[in-house]
């Protein structure tokens, strides 16, 4: 304590010095405040820089010998140049169009006023740097002034001076508008794959048994019994608000068109919005939560094509329900900034892990760079304006695009600082350039919004939010997620065919859910009920062969929802030791014999749910040492392995109290690997 | 009030160059990021100005984090110290008039109150940057005791110019 309070006096000596030294220099008549504003306002209007004469130049006394060095080099070179120019001028024109011998001469002369200058900047690059409103060959005319009348001298030489160099800034290239601007007109230079023909809902059903059956026959997994008609119809009504009779449960057409009413499309609106929005949708309030549910569920109801939706959400539109949802989406979503929007459209419109992009490059997925993150997040930076309502709260609007984008500064692992321009890569939509030297990335938000439409991408997207939102995990995961589905070959070609078939009907949400809702797993029955006795007394092979069932989708899985992270944990320290379990008396305690016996009851739906919980918790006498996700062994640090895990399950920054509670898990459960598969556990169940 | 950019310029130039300097840049470097502060600032559309005290902290914050992002470019290490650390010094040095003008005229009226060879030893040092041998050399005595007549001089001269800009 004492060290840094010492380290903070002297870096509080050091800059009072440095602050003393300077005003004392000045004082003892060293550079003063020079009047800056005639270069400032003539750089901010883009007009000719004022004259070198109206400059003042400060340099400190031991630099004069290296100027003067520099003057002379100047008007070497300035005599040079003018004798190449007048040789120029006495040979013959050259023809138009052909590189004559003038041309190659006014190359020549170019390089060597380029290495005049750079002869130049090399011998005083103080001077160089303070002389900043003049070229370089202006710098050169002017030294010769003396004994040369600027007029005398070619006209191509005396008007046409090349660019003066400057170092790279924000505001200008390569960071400036013009370098932006001229790959963005060719943005619209895009292909993608071919609509396929739409299929009726039998044949599409058809197929999904047949690949699941593929699927389930490559992993080697037996399915669960089929259920009846009735429990499907159950299930149905319970997660979905689809009021299906038995004998309509597994009829695709007749679940189309149930699910366009009002009850059943709010409902697939909510669910599929929390699969969208993933940690955005739990700090919405109630109204905005409605404005947005009434938007998509409205599409639903009506048939609008979702592309046509998910673009009206970025854009927003002339209709106030449009903008209002809009608004809604767009604020949920980025908060204050643009990471959070960039991770969460990521994973939730292009079915891409880049979670482990705001950091590093993706460690398995080689297509996903830290550069390409930031330049999403920099498209979002230009295209949303951030602002505030009249309470206060953060309200997040399109903008159109500025002439002059930011780049946005980001770390590499090594502290280093780099700059990202506004570019979505182009395969991050399954664009394909039409023409070779078609720009590889778009730079505009309108532009990435107007490639929602019929975008390949967004139909993978929604068939694993919408398959999400029903049985409780995507068909395809990210690699980086430790639950997500075994990487199956056919339910790879599943997805596609689904989305192909989304693509062909026109993005038709109704149709894609009664596609899903109908697939194989949901007619096949529970794997382990979760509150009955049988779950609750499950051996650790059961559990794990359920597990598989589940991942597999060759089972259905009815674990109950809406578990809280924060109860969860609670529960997982309790089990560990740290809580009421031990202090509960044993239960072989020898008792009053004259008490009075009470019967055992029934126990509650609280107990049966904990006991269920119970069953799938990984016990910290447990010997299983394994990590819930093999990538995170390349991690040596448990807090940093806890991070991850809150990264993979959605929480882009995880709070300050949710890093105490792994810790206190860890110590809890006095193994950090099964701490981690705890801690994986809860952000599971809660999910 | 809003000021034009020309009277934003003219108003906060002297104090954004002289935080610069203080940041440890040549005049040269803070001609040219003094420029690049205000072109950054002006172009910002989201720019308001609130008042003199605000703009102009604004403004040095503009001017701290481009000379960390030129050292960064430059690949050039540079130590600067916290932005909070150098604000608080800087309001104790050019508080009053946020140009600084003011620190500068009570350094020279307290030069005033130095003895002849501490001031001459300052002369030397800062207007003919002359090393501690040199100075050692022109009083007659060591260049440890230079070095200790010079840093009895600045923490004096602190002292004063404090005691003239903040006086109870």
């Amino acid at each position: 304590m004492r060290d840094q309070q010492n380290e903070s006096e002297m870096s509080n000596d050091g800059a009072e010095d440095r602050a003393l030294d300077a005003f004392l220099t000045e004082a003892f008549g060293g550079p003063s405040p020079p009047d800056l504003s005639d270069r400032v306002l003539a750089r901010l209007y883009n007009q000719p820089l004022p004259t070198p004469a109206a400059v003042s130049v400060h340099k400190p006394n031991n630099e004069r010998p290296r100027r003067n060095l520099g003057a002379l080099l100047s008007l070497v070179a300035a005599i040079a140049a003018a004798l190449a120019v007048a040789v120029a001028l006495r040979e013959p024109p050259a023809r138009p169009g052909g590189p004559g011998l003038a041309s190659e001469q006014d190359a020549e002369q170019d390089a060597q006023a380029d290495d005049s200058r750079s002869a130049e900047d090399k011998q005083q690059p103080a001077a160089a740097a303070t002389n900043r409103g003049r070229t370089p060959s202006q710098s050169t005319a002017d030294e010769t002034e003396a004994t040369t009348d600027p007029t005398s001298l070619p006209e191509a030489f005396a008007v046409t001076p090349p660019n003066r160099r400057r170092p790279l800034s924000m505001e200008t290239v390569p960071f400036g508008a013009n370098a932006v601007a001229a790959r963005s007109e060719t943005e619209t230079a895009w292909t993608k794959t071919p609509r396929a023909e739409p299929q009726p809902p039998a044949a599409i059903g058809k197929e999904l048994e047949l690949r699941f059956q593929q699927a389930w026959e490559h992993l080697a997994v037996q399915p669960t019994a089929a259920a009846e008609p009735a429990e499907i119809a159950g299930r149905l009504r319970e997660r979905l608000s689809i009021d299906a009779a038995p004998g309509q449960a597994t009829d695709a057409s007749a679940i189309a068109r149930l699910a366009r009413s009002q009850e059943a499309s709010e409902t697939i609106a909510r669910r599929l919005l929390v699969e969208l929005l993933g940690p955005a949708w739990q700090r919405l309030k109630t109204e905005p939560r409605q404005t947005l549910t009434q938007f998509v569920s409205y599409a639903i109801q009506t048939g609008q094509p979702f592309d046509e939706t998910i673009e009206q959400l970025f854009v927003g539109g002339n209709l106030p329900s449009a903008h209002d949802a809009s608004q809604v989406w767009l604020t949920s979503l980025a908060g204050e900034r643009s990471v959070p929007i960039t991770q969460q459209v990521g994973h939730g419109l292009l079915d891409l892990d880049l979670g482990c992009a705001r950091c590093h490059d993706h460690p398995i997925d080689s297509q996903i760079h830290q550069q390409d993150f930031w330049g999403l997040a920099a498209v979002f930076e230009n295209g949303l304006q951030y602002s505030r309502g009249k309470a206060g709260e953060p309200v997040v609007e399109p903008t159109a695009s500025s002439p002059t984008p930011k780049g946005l500064f980001y770390e590499l692992q090594d502290g280093r600082q780099r700059v990202a321009l506004p570019a979505m890569p182009a395969q991050w939509l399954d664009l394909q350039p039409e023409a070779g030297d078609a720009p590889e990335s778009l730079t505009g938000l309108d532009a990435v919004a107007e490639q929602w439409r019929d975008n390949p991408r967004l139909a993978r997207s929604l068939v694993n939010r919408v398959w999400s939102a029903v049985y409780g995990r995507p068909l395809t995961g990210a690699v980086s997620d430790p639950d997500a589905p075994p990487h199956e070959a056919h339910f790879v070609e599943l997805r596609d065919y689904l989305a192909a078939q989304t693509r062909a009907h026109d993005f038709s949400l109704a149709d894609l859910v009664s596609w899903v809702v109908t697939a194989p797993p949901m007619r096949r029955s529970v794997v382990l009920e979760p509150l009955s006795d049988r779950a609750a007394f499950a051996s650790d092979e059961q559990l794990a062969k359920a597990e598989f069932l589940h991942r597999t989708f060759a089972g259905f899985d009815s674990s109950p929802s809406e578990l809280r992270f924060e109860g969860l944990l609670s529960m997982a320290s309790r089990w560990n030791g740290g809580g009421a379990i031990q202090s509960l008396p044993a239960l072989a305690q020898p008792i009053d014999s004259d008490a009075n016996i009470v019967v055992p009851q029934r126990p509650s739906d609280a107990e049966r749910l904990e006991k269920w919980l119970r069953a799938s918790f990984p016990e910290s006498q447990g010997t299983d040492t394994d990590l819930p996700a093999q990538w995170l062994a390349s991690i040596d640090d448990f807090d940093q392995q806890a991070k991850h895990l809150y990264y993979a399950a959605g929480f882009w920054k995880p709070s300050e109290k949710q890093l105490r509670a792994a810790t206190e898990l860890n110590e809890s459960a006095g193994n950090s690997g099964i701490a981690l598969k705890q801690l994986w556990w809860a952000l599971r169940k809660s999910r | 009030m809003e000021r034009t950019p020309a009277e934003l310029i003219k108003r906060h130039q002297a104090g954004v160059w002289r935080y610069l300097r203080m940041l440890g840049c040549d005049a040269a470097m803070a001609d040219d990021l003094t420029q690049d502060t205000f072109l950054k600032v002006l172009c910002r559309k989201n720019f308001v100005q609130h008042n003199d005290a605000a703009t102009a902290a604004y403004l040095r914050r503009t001017a701290h984090n481009l000379l960390v992002s030129s050292a960064r470019r430059s690949k050039k290490a540079k130590q600067v110290e916290a932005f909070d650390t150098l604000d608080e010094i800087w309001d104790r040095w050019a508080g009053a008039d946020l140009t600084g003008d003011e620190a500068v005229d009570a350094l020279q009226s307290c030069l005033k109150g130095l003895t002849e060879r501490a001031r001459l030893a300052l002369r030397m040092r800062y207007a003919d940057s002359a090393s501690r041998a040199e100075i050692g050399e022109a009083l007659g005595i060591t260049e440890h005791g230079a070095r200790n007549l010079m840093q009895r001089a600045k923490q004096q001269l602190k002292t004063c110019v404090t005691s003239k800009m903040n006086p109870r």
